[in-house]
């Protein structure tokens, strides 16, 4: 069935995973569905579906959060995406962000939400580069990702935007709300 | 002025291409083995690409004035699933010396898993042997870190960097690219990647030297024209010819000539469009249509290209 499937039965058989028998066997075919070119197909897998968050490793965690921004999908879907952030998946969406910008093309918004908690040095530039010449949106998640940072400099930065700081700090500004 | 594609998949194609690629100057193209949009599930489907590859691709490119070589490879996508990337390299070496192939390729890094970083050492060590060019493909995703491991892991093997294209660089990768001494190849996408501006500006920065241009045009939304439309915004950004020669087609030249399978000579002195002729039987003609056969004559300009 795996092997013959057209696109809606492929779609299908991947929003099933989490109710599969020996869910950790089938990550191969999991992986094969990650590395699709059919996005209705990555995001059966990738969006409101528990299994990555369970069963894939970090490496492959962070390319499918890849994979995602490169094939147009929102991050937000995508379960366990704050409690499997990680400092690597950080640096690799810091590289992503500086291609864009060497490309003169945008960054997608929620790519600062992964930043955030490993947010110190260089990224802090990242984010205050956002705040400065980015836009609301762009804006509201750099505020955000920076409340999220453990870096002291990081309140620093924060309060020289004091409107979108208060947003944070009284709950009015959050990730749910950045669109 | 001529031109080289040095990275088409030309099996994704349409006729209609073809023909405005020839018309827009393109004497030859290199069409790497890649993945087809989806993964393959047996080694059989694989064999017959690479064969069509060597056969009627190439056939079907010399009934437009094209030459047409390619490059033999287990693509990194594909070297994920291990039962068939066993199978297939037992079939690389079988096409790898065959007429025509002027690169193992492309190979390289999606993911950046420990299969694919099995295959592509194995793979580059074939290439070692066989004494051939490596066409690398670099990550899309990662690209930065997986760009350098690429050229790390080619020094580990004990490759020359001037036997080895990395291809699908950008602003972020090309330093390092030449710095290390390896071709820097650029694939021109419409919008996304790498756009012909973008490509100007690279040129103006970094010059030419082992800079090569490609369309990397496949079954996605792609530009077979982009290498000369890149030459004709170059030359009118003020680029000098002699520059924009050697990225649009004599870097290419030298590059994946070192196979020793391609050759000036294959198009300059070629052999008459003739569309009656048959490859095992088949004619690209349909329907009764009327051949085009034509001695060589100047049949290319780059003129009256849009570039947008
Ligand atoms: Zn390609």
């Amino acid at each position: 069935m795996c092997q013959t499937a057209e696109m809606a039965e492929a779609v299908a058989l991947y929003r099933g995973l989490p109710l599969y028998p020996e869910p950790a066997d089938i990550e191969p075919w999991v992986g094969e569905g990650l590395r699709t070119n059919m996005r209705s197909v990555f995001e059966a897998i990738a969006h409101e579906n528990p299994y990555p968050m369970h069963y894939l490793d970090t490496h492959r965690w962070n390319h499918m959060v890849l994979k995602a921004l490169f094939v147009g999908s929102r991050l937000a879907p995508i379960e366990g995406l704050d409690e499997r952030a990680n400092e690597e998946l950080a640096r690799i969406l810091r590289d992503f962000a500086h291609e864009r910008w060497a490309a003169g093309r945008p960054v997608p918004f929620e790519i600062w939400r992964c930043v955030g908690p490993f947010a110190r040095g260089g990224a802090l530039g990242d984010l205050e580069r956002v705040l400065e010449s980015g836009t609301t949106t762009e804006q509201q998640a750099a505020a955000l990702a920076l409340a999220a940072s453990p870096d002291v400099d990081a309140k620093v930065l924060l309060q020289r935007f004091p409107v979108l700081a208060s947003a944070v700090e009284n709950g009015m500004l959050e990730w749910a709300g950045v669109q | 002025m001529m031109f080289i594609d040095p990275h088409a998949h030309m099996i994704s194609r349409t006729t209609d291409d073809y023909e405005a690629m020839a018309a827009s100057g393109v004497v030859a193209v290199i069409e790497p083995a890649f993945w087809l949009g989806q993964p393959r599930t047996n080694a059989g489907s694989y064999l017959d690409y690479l064969s069509s590859l060597v056969g009627f691709e190439r056939f079907r490119a010399g009934q437009f004035g094209i030459r047409h070589y390619c490059t033999i490879g287990l693509n990194s996508k594909e070297a994920n699933n291990e039962g068939l990337a066993e199978a297939v390299m037992e079939l690389i070496p079988r096409f790898a010396l065959k007429e025509g192939v002027v690169a193992i390729g492309e190979i390289g890094y999606d993911e950046q898993t420990v299969l694919e970083d099995k295959y592509f050492r194995l793979q580059l060590e074939l290439a070692k042997e066989l004494a051939l060019p490596v066409m690398i493909h670099t990550p899309h995703r990662d690209k930065k870190n997986g760009t350098s491991r690429s050229m790390d892991v080619c020094m580990e093997h004990g490759l020359d960097p001037r036997m080895v294209v990395i291809d699908h660089n950008n602003e972020e990768t090309v330093r390092e690219v030449l710095d290390r001494g390896f071709w820097a190849a650029f694939s021109i996408y419409p919008s996304t990647k790498m756009g012909n501006v973008r490509m100007v500006e690279i040129l103006r920065q970094y010059g030419a030297k082992r800079v090569i241009v490609d369309s990397a045009c496949d079954w996605g939304i792609s530009e077979p024209l982009a290498v000369a439309k890149t030459a004709r915004l170059a030359l009118d950004s003020g680029i000098a010819a002699t520059e924009v020669e050697l990225a649009c087609y004599r870097n290419a030249l030298d590059a994946y000539g070192r196979s020793g399978q391609m050759m000036e000579s294959d198009w300059l002195n070629p052999m008459p469009i003739d569309q009656r002729a048959l490859f095992e039987g088949n004619s690209i003609l349909r329907g009764g249509r009327e051949p085009v056969v034509q001695e060589q004559c100047d049949r290319r300009s780059m003129d009256n290209l849009i570039i947008d």
